[in-house]
């Protein structure tokens, strides 16, 4: 499972991508993208939903035996290309500045991508087949049984961190919407 | 290993969204809804309104905030404490009024944003066109600078839009014309608004012959300062003399025998030749008296003390 990088290196255009339109507005306007208007807007819209279909899709799909649903490693490479490309667009999303709770969710947002590239590289330390079943076998007990306990060390970490994020960044917007975008 | 439970229903998923919903609630609680700020309020000291003096003393974040259902507007919040500025919106004649008139649905933070940061400027027209004409300068002339570039608000006003940069001016129209330039400050000083107004008489199509005094025969041709001396304003340019002794005594041969007004006799063609009319005299010429010739009466080209 995971036997190539194709999903960093997808992150890594479309990142690119993301900054050449970034850089382009910038260059345009003359101003850093503001987190309220239009095209800084769409930024940190569009980068959460990415951020929940990071969170929400690849857990349902953990959840469900069926491989009709799609091969688990494909999921984790989607989660991954989204988990990178998602929280990139909400850092542009704030126009470089961090206060308040706002600035806590960037930092949470931070921590979380750490987080998951220290999991992808616990998870792989465990040999798995294309739907990410364990293959038994192939690591010594001891090895497996220190894995095993490292990757559940690491979620019992992972998914707390992930649902300050998730609070904090869904308090963000309702502090958004009646302060900002709804504002008369 | 594997829970059919989403990551977010375990048990610290659960522990960890409390523990945050509690923190954030009792920040709120503390600071009220500071943590929603979306950054630094202006703090440079200004008048007194709605008791304090700057927008960073405020603490509260509804004194200017309107919850988004209900009638009231930001900008009514702005105009409680703004009453000067309230009221200037009701007078066309007015800067703030004309603004209103032009855009009715113009709100005040669309020119005077705030939460930049507490030296940032109050002033920010963004893509709102603002009628620079209402301040006393229009921009007609000037749509394009020396590089054939639309103007930019920093091009004449550098940092804050709210003062005149007054070197400006001179930085593009040296440029265009630096004896022109040179000469023109020297002969009128440096105050270039005190006389133009963007769209003033001053400008390239500038004729005297709008004035009253009209500069004919010899006058078209003497410079300005040799009237206006040391004019700095619009005022000072009207005040300069239109009688013809304020400038001409030093010329006059008759030591002012004659009175000041040389327009009786001379022209601005010059003083020769005068066209002198003896009936304005004490003694009119009337009957034979009018073909005799001077010297008959004036012996010896004296004129004075002539038996009438």
């Amino acid at each position: 499972m995971l036997r190539s990088n194709r999903e960093l290196w997808w992150a890594f255009l479309v990142g690119l991508l993301i900054t050449g339109l970034y850089g382009g507005v910038y260059f345009v306007t003359r101003e850093v993208p503001a987190a309220g208007e239009l095209f800084g807007h769409a930024l940190g819209i569009f980068g959460f939903v990415l951020m929940l279909m990071t969170e929400i899709l690849y857990s349902l799909r953990k959840r469900t035996r069926s491989a009709s649903w799609g091969r688990m490693s494909s999921w984790l490479q989607f989660h991954i290309f989204t988990g990178l490309v998602g929280p990139y667009m909400v850092l542009l999303h704030t126009s470089w500045k961090f206060n308040g709770l706002a600035g806590v969710t960037t930092l949470f947002t931070i921590v979380i991508v750490v987080s998951g590239f220290i999991g992808r590289y616990i998870f792989t330390r465990i040999p798995r087949t294309l739907d990410g079943l364990e293959i038994e076998g192939t690591l010594s007990e001891s090895a497996l049984r220190q894995a095993r306990q490292l990757m559940a060390l690491w979620h019992t970490i992972h998914i707390p961190i992930g649902m300050v994020l998730f609070v904090s960044a869904f308090v963000h917007m309702g502090g958004a919407l009646y302060y900002a975008t709804l504002l008369k | 290993m594997h829970s059919n439970r989403l990551g977010c229903f375990t048990a610290t998923g659960i522990i960890a969204t409390l523990i945050t919903l509690v923190v954030i609630i009792g920040f709120a609680f503390m600071n009220g809804s500071q943590m929603f700020s979306a950054g630094a309020l202006n703090a440079q000291q200004g008048d007194i309104y709605g008791g304090v003096s700057s927008h960073a003393e405020i603490t509260e974040c509804s004194a200017c905030h309107v919850p988004p259902i209900g009638a009231d507007k930001m900008a009514d919040r702005c105009a409680d404490c703004h009453t000067d500025i309230a009221a200037q919106m009701l007078d066309v004649a007015k800067l703030h009024g004309t603004i209103t008139q032009n855009n009715p649905n113009l709100s005040c933070r669309e020119c005077h944003p705030e939460h930049r940061g507490a030296t940032a400027s109050l002033t920010d027209m963004g893509e709102n066109t603002f009628p620079h004409e209402a301040l006393g300068y229009s921009l007609e002339g000037h749509q394009l600078t020396v590089k054939r570039e639309a103007f930019t608000c920093q091009d004449c006003h550098h940092e804050d839009v709210a003062t005149f940069a007054s070197d400006s001016c001179d930085s593009c129209h040296r440029q265009m014309d630096i004896a022109f330039a040179q000469a023109h400050a020297l002969a009128f000083g440096t105050d270039c608004l005190a006389c133009h107004d963007g769209v003033d008489i001053f400008g390239d199509n500038f004729t005297h012959t709008i004035f009253e005094f009209q500069l004919n025969g010899k006058h078209a041709d003497v410079t300005c300062t040799k009237c206006h001396l040391d004019a700095r304003t619009v005022a000072d340019l009207q005040s300069a003399p239109q009688d013809c002794y304020s400038c001409h005594k030093d010329d006059d041969e008759h030591d002012g025998k004659y009175g000041q007004d040389c327009a009786v006799c001379h022209s601005p063609e010059g003083w020769e030749p005068a066209n002198f009319n003896h009936d304005l005299s004490d003694f009119k010429l009337e009957g034979e008296h009018r073909e005799a010739a001077c010297e008959d009466c004036h012996k010896n080209d004296v004129f004075e003390g002539t038996p009438q």
